[in-house]
This record gives structure tokens, sequence and C-alpha cells, in this order.
């Protein structure tokens, strides 16, 4: 098994320089907003505490928080090993060795939790910087945010990795959680989506879309159990394809 | 004597695609041979080596590896398999040393040195991507890694196809180094005939997914001949001998079963020994003519 998690980073390793360049891009871009809210700026706006002031700290936090989750979803780009795995006909090869079926599959779980766990690393790293050295965000909030979108991430990438064992390419694998998520969340919210168009008010999707935030923050652990629960799922259901098609790579 | 063991047992294994069918496949390897599995493209010969390696389940009947049944719960036996595919199997962007690396990490009994000696002596740079690697020097780096893990048994499917008779004849070489240990065994899938005549022991032959005829290729040669004759006397050849009669301008070409046989009762006539593609092609011929 260990083998075939080399031959994911061999195969992911092609992505570094792109990881690289966000990274150094993230970096450049927190160190800006840590001048500006010291120095220049957004301290000035910060300190009128006036409405307008909070706004923009508000969405300075946002802005820095989205530029933290790119190494994230840099990181979580599993289904490149299947698409190269796909075009060298590797999975003849990786049948080929004296490694069972479950550990072939288990395989894709630890890269995939491997590089997700490189890219959590790194915003947690960045987080516990720009928190010390700033006030644009809470170390704590940050980190448990970062936790409940690492655990996100990781649900996402388990539906792509059972995706490509049921044989969807590698291209639609990566949009049809997405899509499934964008479906759901749009058939709970129906009613105040329908309402907010309809009477132009947004109270209601602000609402949710607040307390979604506020979980992010404060709830790791509900959104860690439910990751745990996709990987589960997702790996039994994975295996049971696998062994039906038995040349899985 | 030490009784001689099947490394390869196929029983009635039956894989049904809809369009195409494995029917009924039985035949055996024994430990020490050669076993050149030939057939014309698409008769089945890829689909028996993914069955045998477990890459595909089959819908009914055994296939023994080692003695122990392929059934997707026995990967380790895998350990003593070398295996060579008609198409690299590698990244393109991965290089002999990273190979090295994975299957270090992948084979129990791995030889680095091993795995760089054969790279040496296949001419094979360890530093350069594989994608820019030709056809031959990629299917010597599959057989450098097949032979680098003390695999017992080298199954290959057409690995000398598309390749140039030079390289062709180095990789035969290779084969005939590797059988010289007694317990090593060779499953080689091809339609080039010439190569499997010249290394093979057993032949199992396979055509529209059906085994058309297995067993020693001595044997095989010898029972087989060409029988050349005027389109008249022909018609005196028992059917029973027949396996497929070719009649032109000048006369009939018949391809029979039991040379022997027609010798004595046909004595008048020219009787040639026939080639494994002669055999190959008649028995083609006579399955697509429909004669049972």
């Amino acid at each position: 098994m260990k083998g075939l998690i080399i031959k994911d980073l061999y195969c992911l390793k092609k992505q570094f320089i792109m990881f690289a360049f966000i990274i150094t891009g993230v970096v450049a871009v927190a160190i800006m907003f840590v001048l500006s809210e010291r120095f220049g700026n957004l301290r000035e706006a910060v300190s009128g505490m006036t409405e307008a002031g909070l706004d923009i700290a508000s969405i300075v936090k946002f802005s820095v928080m989205f530029f933290m989750l790119l190494p994230l979803v840099c990181t979580g780009n599993i289904a490149d090993s299947f698409n190269d795995d796909k075009t060298a006909s590797f999975y003849k090869t990786a049948a080929s060795l004296p490694i069972s079926t479950e550990k072939r599959v288990l395989s894709k779980f630890v890269t995939a939790v491997l590089f997700l766990a490189v890219g959590l690393a790194v915003d947690v790293a960045m987080a516990a910087v720009i928190s010390s050295v700033s006030d644009i965000i809470l170390f704590s909030k940050c980190a448990g945010t970062l936790i409940s979108l690492s655990a996100c991430m990781l649900i996402f990438m388990s539906c792509v990795i059972l995706l490509n064992y049921a044989g969807v390419p590698s291209m639609y694998s990566t949009f049809i959680p997405l899509g499934a998520a964008g479906v759901l969340i749009l058939a709970l919210k129906i009613k105040d989506i329908v309402n907010a168009l309809m009477n132009d008010d947004f109270s209601s999707i602000a609402r949710t879309f607040r307390a979604f935030i506020n979980a992010l923050e404060s709830r790791p652990h509900i959104f860690m159990l439910a990751a745990a629960a996709a990987v589960v799922v997702c790996w039994f259901a994975s295996v049971w394809l696998a062994e039906r098609k038995r040349g899985v790579a | 004597m030490s009784e001689i063991k099947n490394v390869i047992e196929f029983r009635n294994a039956v894989k049904d695609y809809g369009d195409f069918k494995l029917d009924s496949i039985s035949f055996i390897v024994p430990e020490g041979s050669v076993c050149g599995f030939i057939g014309q493209n698409g008769a089945g010969k890829t689909t028996t080596i993914a069955m045998l390696l477990d890459i595909i389940s089959r819908d009914s009947g055994e296939v023994m590896l080692f003695g122990e049944p392929v059934d997707g719960k026995h990967a380790y036996l895998r350990e003593d398999v070398g295996v060579v595919f008609d198409e690299m199997g590698f990244h393109e962007f991965l290089t002999p040393r990273q190979i090295n690396v994975i299957l270090r990490n992948s084979y129990k009994n791995w030889s680095d040195e091993t795995f760089f000696e054969n790279l040496r002596k296949f001419s094979l740079p360890s530093n350069k991507k594989c994608g820019a690697f030709s056809r031959g020097m990629r299917m010597k780096l599959q057989i450098a890694a097949a032979l680098s893990h003390n695999a017992k048994l080298l199954v290959m499917d057409e690995p000398t196809s598309g390749l140039d008779p030079i390289v062709r004849n180095e990789i035969l070489q290779i084969f005939r180094e590797f059988m010289t240990d007694d317990d090593h065994t060779i499953m080689l899938s091809s339609h080039i005939t010439g190569d499997l005549e010249k290394i093979a022991d057993e032949v199992v032959f396979i055509d529209g997914g059906r085994i058309v005829l297995a067993g020693n290729k001595d044997d095989i040669l010898e029972k087989h001949a060409l029988l050349k004759c005027s389109n008249e006397d022909a018609a005196e050849i028992s059917e029973s001998f027949t396996v497929y009669k070719q009649e032109g301008a000048y006369g009939a070409e018949i391809l029979v079963n039991d040379a022997d046989a027609c010798r004595r009762l046909y004595p008048g006539m020219v009787i040639e020994l026939a080639s494994l593609e002669e055999i190959m092609i008649n028995y083609v011929n006579r399955a697509k003519n429909g004669i049972a």
C-alpha cells in the first residue's frame, strides 16, 4: 500500500509548483492585510468605529479567510491522480501487485487525507501568524473554521474517490458532489430563496449564512464527525465497487 | 522423481461480456515450462490473462495460481508473479528510479540491486522520464521490474509485438536466461508465433474465446502437417483428419491433424511440416467457415 501512496504523491507532485505559487500569493496578500491593518487605510477605517469601518473589517476578515482557503483547495485535487492512473493504464499494473483491493482503495483515501493535512497545516500556521500580529482574526475561531472546512473538503474528496471507483469520469466526479451540495442547499432553503427573490427580503438567507459561518467557527467537531462518517461510508462503498471490478488502481 | 506441479490451472472458466465470451476455458501450465498463448487479436488472450491476474472476475469456473484459487482474496500470490503488459502501465512522468521506490514499497522481495543491474543490462537510463522511452525500452523496463522481485512466474501479454527483430531477439534471450532456473515458469501471449516456436514448451491456442488446441508444442507440431495434392485427390482425404482444406487453381492444401496416419494412408501425397502460424491460420479459417 505504501508503494501506491508514494505513486499518488509522485502524481500530485506536479501540482507542487502551483501549490508553492498559491502559498506565496496568499502569504503576500496576508502580509499586505496585516500591514494595512497596522499602518494603512484599514487601520484608519476600523479605528473610526463607524458602521462603514465595521463593514470593512468584516469584509477584510472574510477576504483573509478566503485567501487562506486556497492552499486547502489546492491540495484537495485527488481526482488528478485518478486521471493520471487512467492515462497510464496503471490499473492493470496496480492489480498485478501483491496488494489487496481494500488496500488499493485505502491508499487513495490515505493520500487524500495526507494532502488535506498538508493544506490544513499550512492554513493553521498562517492563521497563527496572522492572528498573532494583527487583530483581523482570532486564532481559535479561524482554526475552528479551517478544521470545519477541511472536514467539508474531506467529504468532497471521499465522494470524488467513490465516484471514480463507480466509473464516473474524473472531469465529472469533481463537479457532481459540488452540484449535489448545491441542489441540497437549494432544496432545504427553497422557501427562503423564493421569499428573497419575490419580496426582496434577504434577511432570512443572511441569517442562515451567519448561522453556517458560526457553526464553522464554533462547531468543528460536528463537521469532523460528518467527515468521518462520509469517509467510512465512501470507503466501504468504494471497496465494494472495486471488488466487483477487481482491476482498479 | 519429483511431482510436476501446475503453476496455472484454468477449469471451465467463463467470462461473458455480452458481445464477447470466454467460453469454458480449460488448460494447465506446468512448473518449469514456457507456455505460448497464441491467438489472433481479439481471440481472448488478454481477457484470459486479466482473469489469471485477478484484474477481472470470472462468471463461473475455477482459476488456480500456484495451487491457490484466484478469487480476489489471495493478493499475496502475486508476490511470485512478474507481469509484463502490452503497454507500459507506468506513468510517463515517472523515472525508473521513482518506479523502483514505488515497487520497493509494494513487493516484499524487491531488490534495488537487481533492478538497477537489469536497467544497466538493458541499457535503460534510470533518471529519464519513461514517457520518453521507445516501445522497446518500455517493454524492457517492464521486464526489468518483473525480474527484480524474485518472481517464479512471468506472465506476459504481447511483450514482443511492435518490436523490431533485434529487440525481440534480445527479449527472448532474457526469457531463456530466466528459464535456467528449474522452478521458473513463463506464460507468454503473442500472435507472433515465430517467437513462441523458438522458446515455448507448451502451446495454448485460443480463438473466439474458446481453447482450440492445448498441449506440448512439439506434439502439436508433430501431429499437424500440410498435405498438398490435386483438388481431385483432396476429395479422398478423410474428413476426420482434415482441419481445414484450401482449394485453389493449382491444387489443394490441407492441414491435417494426424500427420503419421496421413503419411501411411496417402503415401503418394506431399506432406510437409506445418508451422505454428500455419496451424493457427487454418484453425481460424475453419472456425470462420463454420466447420465443427
